[in-house]
């Protein structure tokens, strides 16, 4: 079960930045997977009013490739990040 | 909405529910009972509904139960529980009942539009096409550090199993599993139709925890 981390620059409800968590189950598809995160109606502008996360960070390396490539964010979490949170 | 079966496991959740377990050997089991006939499980109110037993090296979510045999949905690989279902233990073997209750991550969907009301148990006409895209399916769970909600978001993919397309999707549900509590159900506005393989739909309940 691919367990994604996405570095939320400007989460909904909480100040700062903060870290949204997404566990998705091992029989999505690499489609459903980034449908499931970034759509519309997928999770991400249900926790981000940011268009994109910061970074990305997955156990499950070919979904942080494609995450990354998806949305333009790059794969780790820059140390600096860390510190601004 | 949450409802009434929901908000009675919300409660079982968070606080446990009966602090005392049980446990003890299985004297019979099948892939939806697991019996002690030397046990006295109890009964009172809603019994063990919505608890794990766990037996051998997998587990059950109990739907109901008597005072010797547990009924389950089905047995799951902790290691894969959104797989396929875990072969049935072997008689006899050490079981134990703990407290809290079973998670929920499953999304149904329906064609049924009628109102979703408190008193709902069950998710009227779920698509339950063997092999289709559009059953009962594992979510993937999202949570931000600090926020005071999380999701639940399924993405549906119409593959060549499903009948009768094009299908209006009217209502989705949230429940524990294979023969699954509900806990959540949503009118889906506006409806989604599906026509044709390889359509898909994705959908995202958001829960306020405060």
């Amino acid at each position: 079960m691919p367990v994604v981390q996405l570095g939320n620059p400007n989460p909904i409800g909480v100040e700062g930045k903060s870290v949204t968590t997404a566990n998705i189950p091992d029989v999505y598809t690499m489609s459903e997977r980034l449908r499931t995160l970034f759509h519309d109606d997928g999770l991400w502008p249900q926790h981000s009013l940011a268009s994109a996360p910061d970074w990305v960070e997955c156990d499950d390396d070919a979904t942080a490739e494609a995450i990354s490539e998806s949305t333009g964010c790059p794969i780790g979490c820059p140390e600096d990040w860390r510190e601004a949170s | 909405m949450l409802v009434n079966s929901g908000r009675d496991k919300n409660a079982l959740q968070v606080a446990g529910g009966t602090q005392a377990g049980f446990k003890g050997t299985t004297t019979g089991i099948t892939a939806t009972t697991v019996t002690d006939s030397g046990a006295a499980f109890t009964t009172a109110g809603t019994g063990l509904k919505g608890k794990i037993v766990v037996v051998d090296n997998a587990y059950g979510v109990i739907t109901s139960n008597t005072a010797t045999v547990l009924t389950i949905d089905r047995f799951y690989d902790p290691t894969n529980p959104t797989g396929t279902a875990a072969t049935t233990p072997t008689s006899p073997k050490t079981y134990v009942v703990l407290g809290g209750s079973a998670p929920v991550f499953y999304t149904a969907i329906t064609t049924d539009t009628a109102t979703p009301t408190g008193t709902d148990t069950a998710l009227a006409s779920e698509i339950t096409t063997a092999g289709g895209g559009l059953i009962r399916k594992a979510s993937t769970y999202a949570h931000t550090a600090g926020a005071n909600t999380y999701t639940l978001t399924t993405t549906y993919t119409v593959n060549g199993s499903d009948t009768g397309l094009p299908v209006t999707i009217a209502k989705m549900g949230n429940l524990t599993g294979g023969a699954g509590l509900l806990f959540h159900e949503s009118a889906i506005a506006p409806t989604a139709v599906l026509s044709a393989i390889g359509d898909q739909l994705t959908l995202t309940q958001t829960v306020t925890i405060s």
